[in-house]
């Protein structure tokens, strides 16, 4: 939907009193809030208009807070948010409905500098040697990881490696994957210029395969046996502890509804909760939780 | 459309809804939040947190295709959440707010709660303050403030500082309800701090605090010989605080265990707090923290669930490893 449509619904409210129940009977749906969730809904919202061809879903990013205030003056039908209701915002009319969890796994290189088998010391070799997996694996906290794909940690031997540079790699700001990420580790800023940046998933891991000092990010569904996956504040990262909460790089997208919603709305709800759309979220390398 | 022009658009919506004042219908959304069979959210109390994430993975783990869930908030938002539909399981402690309950009628929402474990607190005063017991009318009144002097409880003749925990601590809660009582009022001296200031600053020498039975063992920075006990303490028979061990003598420099001790917890009317001492009631000051599953027809995954944190070899295990007290004894 264009501005100008956009618009032109904010005037119909202003104008006429009660034209908002109207617009819910003639079948429209908006939907706002955090912009990563409204570039993942797409998919759910083209196949549910097909199986609604009388409705109209548009959906629109803004902010999570923003659209929680949106959504109890009655101005969007549904809240997109990228967290749990504040305490603040909460009351009993209004329902959040947990739709999927979204996770961001951070990659190095088999040969990366931290591991046995790297530039690593004789006693992790040793280690290695015994069959203690521990040393295969990296285990980088929230912080580290921050500092990192900042610029200001620019040295493995700042981690307790080696003295080798680190590469940052991240992808194109445009991909869904590189704002999850910019959100679960940098707090929405973007990566420090430094970082080198590649177009797909599939040019991430050929980089990290070959650059020894590599460091860069999957989402959950492109992970490969190729790559090592660092544990975050002693955490791995799997299924199980994303879907638990344990793993830190992981948080929950939530539909949220206030008062009685129109009919239309609790069917896009009960959708996307749906085993159909929970796989076409799937698809896009997010975590079903139904 | 640029990000700022969204929002400008969205703003501009919602004071569009705010001239007119947008009718919304009074209710409630009707969507079966937990569609499948196979999945479970439970949110709730940090509290209880680390527990639930536990559970969730073992669950999991030896059930595949199975997705259970946590999310933790506050316990009222969650149990809030659990009575209009949109969880499954609420984690709390023992009582539920009466704004709530009142919520649970209108909504004809039957709740049932199990109890996962408890969780006592310990008064505490510095080593070297000589008071080692308290009545709980005593503690009450020190807290209200009409006991101000440590003479008046057997303690040398000097003023009382209370410190307390900040009002939106959950032990702050649990103490309010146990010792102040639900209409009394902390006394105005009382210095507010965090958890983790006490847990850094430790205690003062005239001061009385409390803290959780559970953080007692990581409060009291150990010794080695010390660390060894509490190891053996936490994993085989449970924890005991020594509210007998006298104030450090003149030579306490030179005795490593007596520097040892950061918090002197007291007994109440007697009674050391200590794993056993809650089990058998006899210890007073004592909160329990709790599942909530909505009675609405036969949900076999969250009974299932619930019994693993009940289960002695499970949840009732990992309570009793973290230093709080199980609903029964466990095989450590």
């Amino acid at each position: 939907m264009s501005a100008r449509t956009f618009a032109a619904l904010a005037a119909c409210l202003a104008l006429a009193p009660g034209c908002r129940s109207q617009t819910k009977t003639q079948e429209t749906l908006l939907i706002a809030g955090n912009a990563s969730l409204a570039r993942y809904l797409e998919p759910v919202v083209r196949e549910f208009t097909a199986l609604h061809p009388s409705a109209s879903v548009v959906v629109e990013p803004g902010g999570s807070t923003a659209a929680v205030i949106a959504l109890k003056r009655g101005a969007i039908d549904v809240a997109a948010l990228s967290r749990l209701v504040a305490a603040e915002e909460d009351d009993p009319y209004l329902h959040d409905y947990q739709i999927c969890r979204d996770g961001i796994a951070i990659v190095l290189s088999p040969a990366n500098p931290l591991l046995a088998g790297g530039e690593a010391s004789a006693l992790a070799e040793a280690k290695a040697a015994e069959g203690k997996e521990k040393s295969r694996t990296v285990d980088l906290t929230k912080r580290q990881l921050e500092d990192i794909f900042s610029g200001d940690v620019t040295s493995w031997k700042q981690l307790g490696g080696p003295d080798r540079p680190i590469n940052a790699y991240v992808r194109e700001k445009t991909s869904r994957s590189s704002r999850s990420f910019n959100e679960l580790v940098l707090d929405g800023d973007d990566p420090f210029p430094g970082a080198k940046v590649v177009k797909r998933t599939d040019d991430m891991i050929e980089a990290l395969k070959k650059d020894p000092n590599g460091i860069g990010f999957l989402s959950v569904r492109k992970l490969t046996k190729e790559l090592v996956v660092a544990k975050v504040e002693g955490v791995e990262m799997n299924r199980l502890t994303m879907l638990s909460g344990r793993y830190p790089l992981a948080r929950t997208f939530y539909l949220a509804v206030y008062m009685k919603p129109s009919k239309l709305a609790e069917e896009f709800l009960q959708f996307t909760l749906s085993k159909t759309g929970q796989e076409l979220l799937a698809k896009d390398g997010l975590l079903a939780v139904h | 459309m640029s990000r700022s022009r969204t929002l400008a658009v969205l703003f501009a919506l919602v004071a569009a809804t705010g001239l007119v004042g947008a009718w919304l219908p009074v209710g409630h959304a009707e969507v079966d939040a937990q569609p499948s069979p196979h999945s479970l959210e439970i949110r709730g109390s940090g509290a209880m947190g680390g527990l639930a994430r536990a559970m969730a993975e073992k669950y999991m783990a030896d059930h595949a295709e199975t997705v259970v869930t946590v999310q933790t908030c506050g316990a009222t938002q969650a149990l809030k959440s659990l009575i209009i539909g949109t969880s499954g399981l609420a984690m709390g402690t023992d009582e539920v707010p009466e704004e709530l309950s009142k919520l649970a009628a209108d909504l004809k929402v039957e709740l049932k709660r199990t109890d996962v474990y408890r969780d006592a607190l310990v008064v505490v005063v510095h080593p070297s303050n000589p008071v080692r017991d308290l009545s709980l009318k005593q503690v009450r009144d020190i807290f209200r403030g009409t006991v101000t002097r440590w003479s008046e409880v057997g303690g040398p003749d000097a003023e009382i500082e209370v410190f307390s925990l900040q009002a939106t601590s959950a032990t702050y809660e649990v103490f309010k309800r146990q010792v102040l009582g639900a209409d009394a009022v902390m006394t105005p001296k009382a210095t507010l701090v965090t958890g983790k200031q006490l847990r850094e600053g430790g205690i003062k020498p005239l001061a009385v605090g409390y803290v959780g039975l559970s953080q007692w063992v990581r409060l009291n920075k150990p010794g080695a010989a010390k660390a060894e006990r509490e190891k053996k303490e936490r994993l085989e028979e449970g924890i005991t605080v020594d509210c007998t061990s006298p104030p450090p003598g003149a030579d306490a420099a030179a005795d490593p265990n007596a520097q040892a001790l950061i918090f002197q917890g007291v007994s109440i009317g007697g009674v050391c707090p200590s794993t056993r001492s809650v089990m058998d009631g006899t210890y007073p000051i004592v909160r329990r923290m709790s599942l909530y599953q909505r009675v609405d027809g036969p949900r076999p995954l969250t009974d299932a669930v619930v019994g693993y944190f009940m289960d002695e070899t499970k949840g009732q295990l990992h309570v009793a490893k973290d230093g709080n007290v199980p609903m029964k004894a466990v095989k450590r």
